[in-house]
């Protein structure tokens, strides 16, 4: 069963007055479980496509059907709520709450969908022991090394059970050791909680954790 | 969970959060000290008006007294006073009732005459301070009195102001001839004793006080023009007057607010002083709140868009921010309530605010009103929540792959 499928998807810009396309005519079709890395140099349009897929971006033309269901059409409500439960991201510069402690920001998206504060508790702490931060749950984000932040935004990607995971550029601010450990820990959940993982990267670290690789170049699937 | 965030992020920026409640704080602090300078300033002129004759409500025949009584006092005279005191008397709320009748007359001193208006008061009703500070309840107390003594009611005796014992060339124990003419047209004439003169500054040149029971010496009439009644509480002066106009149809009845023009006018002065004082401090703060947001909104562009793309709603952020800026706002007003009370406590122990009137100097102590002080804040928090809107709507609406980017 397809868990994405893209119809004929364009994305256009525009830059002042003049409308700059980042992604043409691109059909996709990804099926559940799957490990996809986006690949391509910068300007490519893979950011662009993580941002359709991710609900975080409508395209210009096209359909996005993710799990059946076509989220072009959704209002922005929607769209938060099929975030929420949905997908699960993880960005490279980790995108952590600053105000929040590591118990909170991996907490934060099961408090949006209203799930009774014993069952938090349990879920967030499974989570943060899975990443191996127990120690650190009351820590802020600016008390953590980069790697151990990474590890907070996969707990908070997975702990609402996502069938999508989205991860733009996962290791580029890690380093080479510590992106290895990261994708190391992707992959186990992956293959623990059968969610379909998506990366943009340009990390070859990456592409040894799967065969499938698209290549993008200027907005276009130039490799399959 | 969003108001912890909201709260959190407000002791982010620490030297912003403070700069932005300073301004708060001090439009605040500072609304309340002169509102409650104001306040006890006019509550002190309140009193003396109050004292000065006009008690807290006035009782006369007709609504011409009021502006004719003194020049015409046997045309406004009460008729059946004993029963409409015996009324007066048994209403709880009054805790006195003072005749009296006001009339012109000649004065003639050592080599000068001048006309004065008297006012008769009963001797045990009327009291002259004996010095500034020394207040009196429930009694009529012009002025005080710079030599001499209140009235002994054992001879006929008069309390002039110290304008017209200057004029007059009298002092107290000495006898001035008073003349007033009788409703026929003829001249009535009675000597008086300066017992006091009072410190009355241009108003001293002109009235002068005797005992009600010497009033027959004057006029032809034992029935007083107006009565001056006080009550146990001002606040339930209008509640009394309801009362009182349907006990007495046929009389004029007034509280003293109607009758003190110059109090009101002053009243009204300040009170639109302090509105235009509360509407720069109220803009103030919605620029100040307004550029605090925003740098806010545009310095956590990619926060809020992580929110959104774990699936925070619009309505969510938009509430966030709201409560971001209504949290700084109640802070703001509180610490500035909390520091106006700081400040009007240090004010009260260095001695109080120093005031001069009429050659006299005072220092005014401040005590802020919890009122005074909710309605100065509750302005500031609600434009610190309209200040913040803006901002808010703009963070809520922004594209999340955009706020990602930044």
């Amino acid at each position: 069963m397809n868990s994405i499928l893209i119809n004929n998807v364009s994305k256009n810009y525009a830059l002042g007055k003049v409308e700059v396309p980042a992604l043409k005519n691109i059909n996709l079709s990804i099926k559940k479980g799957e490990i996809i890395c986006l690949m391509g140099p910068s300007g490519s349009g893979k950011s662009t496509l993580l941002n359709l897929i991710g609900a975080l971006d409508t395209p210009s033309n096209g359909e996005v059907h993710i799990n059946g269901e076509n989220i072009s059409s959704l209002t922005d409500r929607a769209l938060s709520k099929f975030r929420n439960k949905t997908l699960g991201f993880i960005f490279q510069s980790f995108n952590l709450i600053p105000v929040l402690s590591v118990f909170e920001n991996i907490e934060y998206p099961l408090l949006i969908q209203d799930i009774f504060a014993k069952e938090r508790k349990v879920r967030v702490n499974d989570y943060i022991e899975a990443v191996g931060l127990s120690q650190y749950s009351t820590r802020y984000p600016d008390e953590l090394s980069g790697g151990q932040r990474q590890r907070v935004a996969i707990a908070r990607a997975l702990v609402t059970h996502p069938s999508i995971i989205i991860a733009d550029e996962p290791t580029a601010n890690l380093d080479h050791k510590t992106g290895k450990e990261v994708m190391d820990l992707i992959s186990s959940m992956n293959k623990k909680s059968g969610a379909t993982v998506i990366f943009a990267t340009h990390d070859p670290i990456v592409s040894d954790y799967t065969k499938n690789i698209i290549c993008l170049k200027d907005g276009k699937i130039s490799e399959n | 969970m969003i108001l912890k965030i909201a709260v959190k992020n407000i002791l982010r920026n620490k030297r912003r959060t403070i700069l932005t409640s300073l301004a708060m704080i001090m439009g605040i602090a500072s609304l309340l000290i002169f509102t409650s300078f104001i306040s006890q300033q006019m509550k002190g002129f309140r009193e003396g008006i109050i004292r000065d004759g006009l008690g807290h409500i006035q009782i006369a025949s007709d609504i011409n007294f009021f502006s004719k009584g003194r020049f015409d006092p046997s045309a406004f005279i009460i008729k059946n006073h004993e029963s409409i005191e015996t009324k007066l008397e048994s209403n709880h709320e009054i805790t006195n009732i003072i005749p009296s009748i006001g009339f012109s007359a000649m004065a003639a001193g050592k080599n000068k005459t001048i006309t004065l208006l008297i006012k008769a008061y009963p001797s045990d009703k009327i009291h002259f301070s004996k010095t500034h500070d020394e207040t009196v309840n429930g009694e009529i107390s012009p002025s005080f009195l710079i030599s001499g003594n209140n009235f002994t009611a054992e001879t006929d005796e008069i309390i002039i102001g110290d304008l017209a014992a200057k004029i007059l060339d009298v002092k107290c124990g000495e006898i001035l001839t008073v003349m007033s003419i009788l409703p026929g047209g003829a001249l009535n004439a009675s000597d008086f004793t300066v017992c006091g003169i009072y410190k009355g500054g241009d108003s001293g040149k002109i009235y002068a006080y005797i005992p009600y029971e010497s009033r027959g010496k004057l006029i032809d009439s034992q029935n007083p023009s107006s009565y001056t009644i006080f009550l146990a509480s001002e606040n339930k002066t209008d509640q009394t007057i309801q009362t009182l106009k349907k006990s007495f149809p046929e009389l004029s009845i007034k509280p003293w607010h109607e009758l003190a023009d110059f109090y009101m006018q002053v009243n009204g002065m300040y009170s639109a002083f302090l509105k235009v004082i509360s509407a720069i401090m109220i803009l103030v703060t919605v620029f100040v709140v307004m550029n605090t947001m925003s740098m806010s909104v545009f310095e956590r562009m990619r926060e809020i868009g992580t929110m959104r793309a774990v699936g925070t709603s619009r309505k969510r952020i938009f509430a966030m921010l709201s409560l971001e800026g209504f949290s700084l706002g109640l802070f703001g007003c509180f610490t500035g309530i909390l520091f106006g009370y700081l400040l009007s406590f240090a004010i009260n122990a260095l001695g109080g605010i120093p005031f001069s009137y009429d050659g006299f100097s005072y220092h005014i102590q401040i005590f802020p009103d919890l009122y005074d002080a909710i309605k100065a804040a509750l302005p500031v928090l609600f434009v610190s929540l309209a200040g913040t809107l803006p901002a808010a709507y703009k963070g809520s609406r922004l594209s999340v792959a955009e706020t990602l980017r930044y």
